[in-house]
């Protein structure tokens, strides 16, 4: 065609003016849907409040996914904690009660799945195989998919945050509903959490998307967020447990994870104060939390060659802490803070809290233990 | 002019060439599987294939998720890349044209025809690697009854015979709907230019760039649009529940690829002067 | 039959066409003469609707193209620019696959269409090898056997009988002279002189786009007004029509005169013999050559 109009070039710019109009509808319907108004209903902070901390009781399912941007190393046997913060986790929610629900975190080619049952829980991992059950409590365990919920972690972080300062954000939608949002300002100068902003169903206070926003920074580093939820009981079925076949792995345990093991082995003796701040009387054994609100953070005594690697590790990546005796490393994530440190024993601490808390932190272990 | 499209695709030997090598690839690393029975570590490597050693009945998904990737387009796009330049290239495109076929009519034939080339590609595949699958694996851990091929889900539930099969359907449907954009970028192309490999060439650079951008977090805003982006989305119809949403998604943008790319080939070949 | 009016096409700054009147009529066996390049080849496809016009109209068969081509593809046989098949299928296959793509021709009669096609052209006994390890003459009648498929009422044949011998070019040519005798008309674009001028009647010559010439072949070559005599003694003719000599080859002399049969009663009556006496004309080839400026395969040094 070029620069010569031929008998048929009408035609063709015809059809071309046709091609393009269904891409312009196609490629902008996509934005159109992106700006539907968001009426969330007048919801007050005090009842939205109330509602996300009793949202607990409202059955759901969805899809939801959680993304971190912490520059974090993968840390041996925590592989799966690390991908938690540092990467892109599909989770699938089943949500009944309390007591009965089912997340699965989803990879390409794999699945691992968490069932809760009134009497147990039951674990499946598609690539090893393996279905766990667990049962009794769990007084300490490792962070898991589970945890990242939208609903999850926004109870947990709004229950963390009872003393912190509350504003209201204007609605969004999410996933498809209205949400009504508020921000919470930590009003501890030791986390380094700059905000978290929570939106919430304003009706049930369901929470659908959490982000946190780390101090310094401008973009939230950790995002979690439905992008289907349906407000109904999900089906009996789904929230059953596959039953153990022949091929399969299957374990009966009281503890899931490392952490759990670890505790077990009573490496324990954990100091009574760290930073200023008491260990809370809940934590046993190796673990220890301290701290109130979100600037607290949790002190793991790992055995020997655990801890070494472990070590090894972030020391590798992170920075050299001098301490008055053995040695220690800080790896500052913005939001994350992880600390190891190798006296007597080593110690991993983590926690949403300043670099500068955990350096004191370091010097009390190193120094305090021997 | 879809049965002659037909006929020339099955009295063509490169068709069988390209469905034997498609073949083949399952049939070795099946073989590699069976003698050194090493699978490969959990998350890693082809999916299901550490679950195969296990249970051979779920092979035709691995061999799948093996030839999906990379050999299956690569033979849609050589395969739609020759369908109009290499009509011109043999001269027969003016013989076509002037028979007359409708060009609307030829590209509609020739999309056709992919589409048969694809679902009969995929069906070879599934069949030998099934066969492969029971002879080299067998369809219990512990053989020697022969039990019902029951196989785990991804969530772990056990999938009956009757949902496998249903599975595996929709799976054969979504490869061939997700192989629908690859031919339509290289039919496209095949328009444009009368060299059958450059259309070919044309369409796996898109399907190269659209996979590296699929892993390129800095590409996250776009990675949706992408037309390989839920290309193994497959792999949700072997979860229990089945995972509808990118199954509808790449449904979606595949057929949005399709409605586009075809629009495109067919304004720009419905008025292109055929000199060759 | 055909009709274009000021038909033109531009390949960017490339004029292949350039705002030709061609004039087919009904019955005709045409002739479209030009050296290579000359826009022989993109005039056909225009005439088929494979290349769009820039400039211009057609009407083919009464209907405006490429508007209704579609209409008149189905009465029209062609071959443009050498022969296509597909390689691996044997004759007998790709004659079959072009007979079930276009409309029309029911599929019973389908074996019965090719084989009178083949028949036709001389490959009758053709055997299951593919088109691949055909000659170009082979491909050729092929070809021409496609085109026959569907007794079309027009024949557009561009370069026919390329890669034939002299034996399948007689073949092809009685082929066509049959062919139009029977009511189709004939179009037939070729470079070669000879093989226009054994078969058309009627004349388009085309040079770098333009169509120089459109006229009966036999108007083309009435004669020059000079009588070509052959004779033992050309000296005598000399002395004795001194002045009316215009030309002298050995004994061949081309003489100014209107009438041959007076000149030739001259020389009888001056004793002089006279081996050969006839009128001149003018050749095609000469007539081609005078319109015609240069061959567009050739370079040129700047």
């Amino acid at each position: 065609m070029g620069a010569h109009r031929t008998v048929v070039s009408a035609q063709a710019r015809r059809r071309w003016v046709v091609v393009l109009a269904v891409v312009a509808v196609l490629g902008s319907l996509p934005v159109l849907a992106g700006l539907r108004p968001v009426r969330a209903a007048e919801v007050g902070l005090a009842t939205l409040r109330e509602r996300i901390a009793a949202s607990g009781r409202q059955a759901h399912e969805g899809y939801a996914l959680s993304s971190g941007l912490l520059p974090l190393p993968a840390l041996p046997d925590l592989e799966q904690v690390t991908a938690l913060v540092t990467g892109t986790t599909e989770l699938r929610t089943w949500y009944a009660a309390p007591d009965r629900w089912r997340v699965d975190v989803v990879d390409e080619a794999a699945e691992r799945d968490l069932y809760q049952t009134p009497d147990a829980q039951y674990a499946w991992d598609y690539g090893q195989n393996q279905l766990t059950r667990i049962a009794g409590a769990q007084p300490v365990r490792l962070p898991r998919g589970a945890d990242v919920t939208p609903p999850a972690l926004g109870t947990r972080l709004l229950g963390l945050a009872a003393a912190d300062r509350f504003t209201p954000l204007p609605g969004k939608r999410v996933a498809g509903l209205a949400a009504a949002g508020l921000r919470i300002v930590p009003a501890s100068a030791d986390t380094t959490v700059a905000h978290v902003d929570l939106w919430a169903d304003p009706g049930t206070g369901l929470p659908l998307q959490v982000e946190v926003t780390a101090r310094g920074g401008s973009r939230p580093v950790f995002v979690t967020r439905f992008l289907e939820v349906h407000l109904r009981t999900p089906d009996a079925s789904v929230l059953t447990p596959p039953a153990p076949v022949a091929g399969m792995g299957f374990t009966v345990t009281d503890t899931s994870d490392i952490l759990g093991a670890i505790d077990r082995l009573g490496v324990g003796g954990l100091p009574e104060r760290l930073a200023g701040s008491p260990r809370e009387a809940t934590a046993v054994g190796a673990a220890g939390a301290y701290g109130a609100g979100l600037a607290r953070f949790v002190v793991v005594a790992l055995p020997g060659r655990l801890g070494y690697r472990t070590y090894g590790r972030l020391r590798a990546f992170g920075q050299a802490v001098t301490v008055p005796q053995g040695e220690a490393a800080i790896l500052s994530t913005g939001l994350l803070t992880v600390l190891a440190v190798r006296a007597d024993r080593t110690y991993l601490v983590a926690g949403l809290v300043q670099p500068a808390l955990l350096r004191r932190v370091a010097a009390e272990l190193a120094g305090g233990a021997a | 002019m879809i049965a002659v499209e037909l006929a020339k695709l099955f009295r063509r030997p490169r068709t069988y060439v390209i469905t034997g090598l498609l073949c083949a690839l399952p049939l070795i690393v099946a073989i590699f599987l069976a003698t050194t029975r090493v699978p490969p570590p959990p998350g890693q490597g082809g999916a299901f294939l550490s679950a195969v050693l296990s249970n051979g009945a779920l092979y035709p998904a691995a061999a799948m998720a093996l030839v999906m990737p990379v050999f299956l387009p690569v033979s849609v796009a050589v395969l739609a890349g020759d369908a109009v330049a290499g009509e011109a290239t043999t001269g027969t495109l003016r013989y076509l044209l002037i028979r007359p076929v409708g060009r609307t009519r030829l590209l509609a034939a020739k999309l056709i025809a992919l589409v048969v080339f694809v679902l009969f590609a995929i069906v070879a595949v599934l069949l030998t690697s099934y066969v492969t699958g029971l002879a080299l694996f067998g369809s219990q851990p512990s053989a020697g009854v022969a039990l019902p091929a029951d196989v785990t889900s991804l969530s772990g539930v056990t999938i009956t015979p009757a949902g496998l099969a249903l599975r595996m359907l929709g799976t054969v449907a979504y490869i061939v709907i997700s192989m629908l954009s690859v031919a339509a970028i290289a039919l496209f192309l095949s328009t444009v230019t009368d060299s059958a490999l450059g259309a070919a060439m044309g369409a796996l650079a898109v399907l190269v760039t659209s996979q590296v951008l699929v892993t390129l977090d800095a590409a996250a805003a776009v990675r949706p649009y992408l037309p390989t982006r839920y290309w193994l989305a497959w792999i949700d119809f072997f979860r229990d529940p089945v995972l509808w949403r990118d199954i509808e998604r790449g449904a979606g943008i595949q057929l949005v690829y399709l409605v586009v790319l075809l629009g495109m080939a067919w304004a720009n070949f419905l008025t292109r002067d055929v000199v060759n | 039959m055909i009709v274009t009016r000021d038909l033109t096409k531009r390949y960017g700054r490339l004029t292949a066409v350039d705002g030709v009147h061609l004039d087919v009529r009904e019955g005709d066996r045409y002739g479209l003469l030009g050296p290579n390049g000359s826009g022989k080849t993109t005039l056909v496809r225009m005439l088929l609707g494979l290349v769009f016009a820039t400039r211009g109209e057609i009407e083919v068969l009464g209907r405006p193209v490429p508007r209704r081509v579609g209409e008149v593809l189905p009465d029209i046989g062609a071959l443009v620019e050498g022969p296509g098949a597909y390689p691996h299928l044997s004759g007998r296959a790709n004659l079959r696959l072009f007979d079930a793509a276009g409309p029309g021709g029911s599929r019973r009669d389908r074996r019965r269409r090719v084989d009178e096609a083949l028949e036709r052209v001389g490959l009758a006994g053709v055997d299951r090898r593919p088109v691949r390890a055909y000659s170009l003459g082979m491909r050729q009648r092929l070809g021409l056997a496609s085109a026959l498929l569907r007794r079309p009422r027009l024949l557009v044949l561009d370069e026919p009988t390329n890669g034939l011998d002299p034996r399948g070019i007689r073949e092809v040519r009685d082929l066509l002279t049959e062919l139009n005798a029977q009511g189709t008309t004939v179009l037939l674009s070729s470079h070669l002189l000879a093989e226009i001028d054994a078969f058309c009647t009627r004349v388009g010559v085309m040079d770098r786009g333009r169509l120089v010439l459109q006229d009966e072949l036999a108007a083309l070559r009435e004669p020059t007004g000079r009588v070509v005599v052959a004779t033992p003694e050309p000296e005598r003719v000399v002395a004795l029509l001194d002045g009316r000599v215009e030309g002298r080859d050995g004994t061949t002399l081309t003489i100014r005169h209107a009438d041959p049969a007076a000149l030739n009663a001259d020389l009888v009556a001056a004793g002089i013999r006279v081996t050969e006496l006839g009128p001149e004309r003018r050749s095609l080839e000469q007539v081609v050559l005078d319109l015609t400026t240069t061959s567009a395969d050739r370079v040129e040094a700047a």
